[in-house]
């Protein structure tokens, strides 16, 4: 069990409003749980600002490609020594708001969906700030990580490097996917859930695709072919640039 | 075809990284930087007849073995795990990686 904050942190920065302890242990692995319990310890000892267990682990949905993911709002902490299975995103308060208002869409998913450890405030702001703006992450911004994503997929595929090709085409997917329900405006869930709402939203070559590629079950075969989905569907979304001739009118 | 060697894959993935690398285009350059170096080591670990995961963790862990065994020096493990943030960084987020303490020692 992770040791108590020192007391003499609470005379310079409000008492941390604890979270629901038990609940939270419960969904991550018994193996990760000291892992977890150190990053606690060592994140309230830094007198951060506040601690999100975010990503599957905070969706109950872990694959086994998920790491064990957390937004720590504060100065960064020593991480060095610990497993490479963790991966601790650290924003300081003024990113955080700033990332909300821009619209990216992990700072406002850990807000959304994730398990909060400990807040001073910073977090309870920041859901008020969502609120009073009615912020909602930005398709726009997503739909470019998504095509440069793409690009580098193919690219990858192309490499003959079957195992960075398999990574590189699940990242596409998966961006493209939470591009296009954002668009929709439907909130992403976790990874494993996306081909689920994929197929409630009527993207099924989608859904088959992502559902493969974290499987690690496409064939490399398939995947140029999935990636094709993908590219199929930002093509229909996205204007043409002018002057831009539509090859089946010529023919 | 027969599939490429890693050691052939780490090169032809580095000439792809540089390029990017003098264009500034940091999502290329640190994702093609980051599978280059992870065929790199997968080929050093099959010469000392260890298995590579396909885990980046895993990778990472196997980083820290052939350190311990004097093959590697430390900053394989270090930049291993500061380019997988970068990668992530700029892919997941479209933020432009922070690649302070990557330089050549």
């Amino acid at each position: 069990m992770a040791d108590l904050p020192d007391k003499r942190f609470a005379k310079t920065q409000p008492e941390p409003r604890l979270a629901d302890t038990p609940r939270v242990a419960a969904l991550i692995p018994r193996r990760l749980r000291a892992l977890h319990d150190t990053i606690v310890d060592r994140a309230l000892r830094s007198e951060a600002e506040a601690l999100i267990l975010t990503g599957s682990t905070a969706r109950g949905a872990r694959t086994p490609l998920s790491d064990l993911d957390y937004h720590l709002i504060g100065d960064p902490i020593d991480t060095d020594d610990l497993p490479g299975e963790l991966d601790l995103h650290v924003l300081s308060a003024a990113e955080l708001r700033r990332r909300l208002r821009e619209g990216d869409d992990f700072v406002h998913w850990s807000l959304r969906f994730g398990r909060v450890i400990f807040d001073r405030g910073v977090i309870a702001e920041a859901v008020l700030l969502i609120r009073q703006h009615q912020l909602w992450p930005d398709a726009a911004r997503k739909l470019t990580q998504a095509s440069k994503s793409l690009s580098l997929a193919r690219a990858m595929v192309a490499s003959g490097d079957e195992e960075a090709a398999l990574e590189q085409v699940c990242t596409a997917l998966t961006l493209t996917a939470r591009w296009r329900l954002l668009h929709e405006r439907v909130f992403p869930l976790s990874r494993a859930e996306l081909p689920t709402q994929l197929k409630q939203t009527g993207h099924t070559d989608l859904a088959a695709g992502l559902a493969a590629s974290i499987r690690r079950s496409a064939s490399p075969e398939s995947l140029s072919a999935y990636l094709d989905a993908a590219e199929t569907l930002i093509m229909a979304a996205t204007p043409r640039p002018a002057g831009h001739i539509d090859d089946s009118r010529a023919a | 075809m027969a599939p490429k060697s890693k050691a052939r894959l780490a090169r032809e993935h580095l000439e792809r990284a540089l390029p990017a690398v003098t264009a500034e285009s940091y999502t290329e350059a640190v994702t093609w930087l980051f599978v280059s170096l992870e065929a790199a080591l997968a080929a050093v670990a099959e010469r000392h007849c260890l298995r590579t995961e396909p885990k980046h963790w895993q990778k990472l862990e196997i980083a820290e073995q052939l350190r311990d065994k004097g093959v590697l020096g430390d900053d394989v493990a270090a930049a291993l795990r500061m380019l997988n943030e970068a990668r992530k960084e700029a892919l997941y987020e479209g933020e432009k990686p922070d690649l302070d303490g990557i330089v050549p020692r």
